[in-house]
């Protein structure tokens, strides 16, 4: 089983949706999660199409940035738990007897460093719904260490 | 818009203070997070600007909680370098056991884009077209299965090049990149972006070309054959049990294979 977790930085550009698909073939993925995928409505019928992928859901932009895509194979069986314009919640489930199997959160954190905690309460909101085993991947917008920058102040 | 990154290069780029960091630390081990750490490069964004104004920060991860790694034994995380992006991509393999790191030879799978491309009609027809007689099931499963050597051929050499090309001038592009963590992108890597950027940009094309190609009602027929035998051999190649001429059930693997050889 592999998942891909990408910040696309806006899906416009032919190559943009070319590069994700080549990472799909190339890698054989059952699960993309993209954040800022700047599509303004919710419908993922284009991407499924040009990504070829059969299933999918999203989540469109407000502003500029924004807008989150899940879209997977059919080697596994997704159930909706939760979405808003900073996560997608699913459950993996077994396909014969619908037994919920692990969970897997699509993560984008709040780019504003004002609103910030709201991701914060986001993830302790998620940490509620369930007990499931559960994976959780995505752009956080923040680092846990300030070993995890590098900049000219640290070279 | 990165607003924490404009305000910190305002500032000169200074680490950003600890507790900033401390909402998400606690968010973390409230979900009962272990970070599942990567194989790459130690950052997933890059803001690409020159030298004294590069920044590189690891903002993308994933996490996973204990039961999830019970679950799955062998988990692997991979930064993967893109050029569309300014971000790189976080490959998530799960593997239920450890056994994965002999590396499995790829199995034979059908592919649907493969009916897109209009030279695969014609490799069809060479087997299975007019003039082409199979008269039991001993030639059909022949048949079959020089179908299979063939379409692979084939495969390699219509899709496999692009994507192989693909894979490595990624590799290299982590290479170059890898020696400049403390400065903004070389002209190298410029280069070897645009090189990616080309290819990608001629696949899309490709791609297109393909679909255009509208099919052959009788191209269905082959389809559903190719999907049903590419199923039989995933599952198991075994016969547990065999009915001999005269009427004797063999059921020992020996025997089933003496009778049939």
């Amino acid at each position: 089983m592999k998942i891909l977790s990408l910040n696309c930085r806006g899906l416009g550009q032919p190559e943009a949706v070319q590069e994700v698909r080549s990472f799909i073939q190339l890698h054989r993925l059952s699960l993309v999660f993209l954040s800022e995928t700047r599509c303004f409505n919710d419908s993922v019928e284009r991407l499924r199409r040009e990504l070829g992928l059969p299933f999918g859901l999203g989540v469109g932009c407000y502003g500029r940035g924004g807008g989150l895509a899940l879209l997977w194979t059919n080697e596994v069986c997704v159930k909706l738990q939760s979405y808003d314009k900073l996560h997608i919640d699913v459950m993996i489930v077994d396909r014969l007897s619908g037994a919920e199997m692990w969970r897997f959160t699509g993560f984008y954190g709040e780019p504003r460093r004002e609103r910030r905690h709201r991701s914060w309460e986001l993830l302790h909101f998620l940490s509620n719904q369930s007990s499931a085993p559960w994976l959780c991947a995505g752009d956080f917008n923040e680092i846990l260490d300030a070993t995890e920058q590098f900049d000219r102040w640290c070279a | 818009m990165r607003f924490w990154m404009l305000q910190s290069s305002s500032i000169g780029g200074v680490p950003r203070p600890e507790s900033q960091m401390d909402g998400f630390r606690t968010a973390v081990n409230a979900c009962g997070f272990s970070d599942l750490g990567f194989i790459g490069l130690p950052y997933t964004w890059d803001n690409r600007q020159q030298d004294g104004h590069n920044i590189k920060v690891r903002l993308d991860r994933a996490f996973a909680n204990a039961d999830f790694s019970d679950m799955f034994r062998d988990i692997k995380v991979w930064h993967v370098q893109t050029t569309e992006s300014d971000h790189c991509c976080l490959i998530i393999e799960c593997c239920r056991s450890r056994r994965s790191n002999r590396r499995k030879k790829r199995s034979f799978r059908y592919e649907n884009m493969w009916r897109r491309d209009p030279s695969y009609t014609k490799l069809v027809e060479e087997f299975w077209g007019e003039g082409v007689d199979v008269q039991d099931m001993c030639q059909l499963q022949s048949t079959l299965g020089r179908m299979q050597v063939s379409l692979q051929e084939w495969e390699r050499s219509v899709f496999g090049s692009v994507w192989g090309d693909l894979a490595r001038l990624r590799r290299e592009l982590e290479d170059v990149r890898r020696r400049s963590i403390h400065a903004g992108p070389s002209r190298h890597e410029r280069q070897l972006m645009s090189k990616i950027a080309e290819l990608l940009a001629r696949e899309e094309i490709m791609e297109k070309q393909r679909s255009r190609i509208s099919w052959l009602k009788d191209g269905d027929r082959n389809t559903k054959l190719f999907q049903a035998r590419a199923k039989e051999r995933s599952k198991c190649n075994h016969i547990s049990a065999l009915r001999s001429a005269d009427g004797v059930l063999v059921t020992d693997q020996k025997d089933i294979e003496d009778r049939l050889s």
